[in-house]
């Protein structure tokens, strides 16, 4: 009878393989121990758990795969299906296009929908201050309209830091 | 540092320094994900792409600041790639990736990047300790450089765009190992787990997933990227940090106080094979390393040096080991280079 590699006093029932590096591991362990080692069983890959969180907020989350079923996004190709079962966006404008669907799930997930942190201080070319400024008042209008004054306060910390910086050369 | 010297050096020289915390946290670690705009995310990027991309980043590392070897992939041999995998400077998914690839390290280690990883550019930095501040800085200023050369994805309500929206916004990744030995010994470590995952951190073991956490070792970091600045994130996981470093630090007291000859057998049984096993394997010596640590941390021992006990990790892992043969070893051949090496170093240690 083979012993528990653990408490060595049990008999051994259940056998546990892990992968280090390239060597396979194997252990036998007994049912009480095996269980013990079940705390660790929820700890896997942190971007792996993000992506199941996401995978069920997208499944959960008024999400209508029926009215939805073509969406494919324009500038990459990607469909909305693919990104179901990758996890990963095909481009940057997939945000613009899936934002109708990914939005409410990104809030979600995320510490709320808006950005708070660096930005590059040279801003692209894509994105000139001016149209940048545009886009951020009347966005900022909506939310005061929601009366969502949190969301408002971060929106004209931006607005003012840009103008700001419009006064100086870029 | 050449290519040559990266895979056959197992300490990095940022390692050599002892940082805050270190009898519990051996490491901070803070990753950038950036992406270039115009361009399509890696998954959906055309070969010319690729190709244009590894150029166009080579030529802004080239122009920062530092002293940095910038490599293509196609140009390194597996072995070393391994290597540098397991000296955390480039990522197992990194390693299976099948684009065009490429990466850059800095002279001390203390600063890596990878191109076409999940994102275009994916920055790293390390401190020893429990030390997220300078980690961050040091990846902040990375991406200050190549922001001078390079446009990156980003819109004003998401902040930068990334591959998986998980790491939207600030794409910002802080992580800390530690090492929790007390915690798995008075098996009071599942409830902190549970604890840390409603607190909004991932936990992971280092060495095996999913039913173990070999050495003892865990990975702990932020789950949210978007909604915070970088420094609220990293202040997150450096609080939650210091409080796992204050129950590990709790539990080994309680276990000195209550079974010190079953901490001090544990601990002198490890040197002992430590510095004596003729064949060791990846598992064993990790398990032994580990209890070795704990003598250290705990000062019931006063060598080695946590410097030496980080090496004495890289230096078990098999692509470390076929790199040194500079062959791809057998198994017999593995245990018994293992053994050897890790004797040496730790003799190299005494004298």
């Amino acid at each position: 009878m083979m012993l528990c590699d653990d408490c060595q006093q049990r008999p051994a029932s259940v056998q546990v393989t892990t992968l280090i590096g390239q060597e396979m591991r194997t252990e036998h362990l007994c049912a009480e121990c095996a269980k013990e080692r079940g705390a660790f069983q929820f700890m896997g890959n942190p971007s792996l758990m993000m992506h199941n969180l996401m995978s069920a907020l997208l499944g959960l989350g008024g999400v209508q795969p029926t009215v939805q079923d073509g969406a494919v996004c324009s500038a990459c190709g990607l469909s909305f299906h693919q990104f179901q079962a990758t996890g990963r966006l095909g481009c940057a404008q997939c945000y613009e296009q899936f934002s109708e669907l990914l939005d409410p799930v990104i809030s979600r997930m995320q510490s709320g929908a808006w950005h708070r942190g660096k930005l590059p201080r040279r801003t692209g070319s894509r994105i000139g201050r001016e149209r940048e400024l545009k886009e951020l008042r009347e966005e900022l209008g909506q939310l005061v309209l929601k009366e969502s004054y949190e969301q408002a306060a971060v929106l004209r910390d931006r607005i003012r830091s840009l103008e700001a910086e419009g006064g100086q050369p870029s | 540092m050449s290519m040559n010297e990266h895979a056959t050096r197992a300490l990095p020289p940022w390692m050599e320094a002892d940082g805050p915390l270190q009898d519990v946290i051996l490491s901070s670690r803070a990753r950038l994900a950036r992406n270039v705009s115009g361009l399509h995310f890696p998954d959906r990027m055309t070969q010319a792409d690729q190709a244009a991309l590894i150029e166009q980043v080579g030529s802004a590392v080239a122009k920062m600041g530092g002293s940095w070897g910038y490599f293509p992939v196609s140009e390194v041999a597996p072995v070393d790639l391994q290597v540098l995998m397991e000296k955390h400077l480039v990522s197992p998914q990194f390693l299976q990736g099948e684009l065009q690839r490429a990466l850059a390290i800095r002279q001390d280690e203390a600063a890596a990047l990878m191109v076409n990883e999940e994102d275009h550019v994916r920055i790293q930095a390390f401190s020893p300790g429990l030390d997220v501040e300078p980690a961050l800085a040091t990846a902040l200023e990375v991406d200050d450089g190549l922001e001078n050369e390079l446009d990156w994805a980003v819109d004003s309500r998401r902040g930068y765009l990334t591959a998986c929206p998980t790491n939207l916004g600030t794409g910002l990744r802080i992580s800390v190992m530690a090492h929790l030995p007390g915690l798995v010994l008075s098996e009071s470590i599942g409830h902190l787990l549970q604890a840390l995952a409603q607190a909004g951190v991932a936990v992971r073991g280092i060495y095996g997933e999913g039913t173990s956490a070999l050495g003892e070792l865990f990975q702990i970091s932020n789950q949210v990227t978007l909604g915070e600045d970088e420094q609220a994130l990293a202040e997150g996981v450096r609080k939650v940090a210091e409080q796992v470093v204050e129950q590990e630090r709790q539990a080994r007291k309680r276990l000195a106080a209550e079974q010190m000859p079953r901490i001090q057998d544990r601990v002198w049984r490890a040197k002992g094979i430590l510095e004596n096993a003729r064949l060791l394997s990846a598992d064993e010596a990790i398990a032994q390393i580990s209890a070795l640590r704990l003598g250290v941390e705990m000062g019931l021992l006063k060598s080695p040096s946590y410097a030496t006990l980080s090496a004495l990790q890289v230096v078990s892992l098999p692509g470390f080991l076929d790199r040194t043969a500079a062959q791809d070893l057998s198994r017999e051949g593995r245990l018994q280079l293992r053994a050897s090496l890790i004797r040496e170093r730790l003799t190299r240690e005494d004298g």
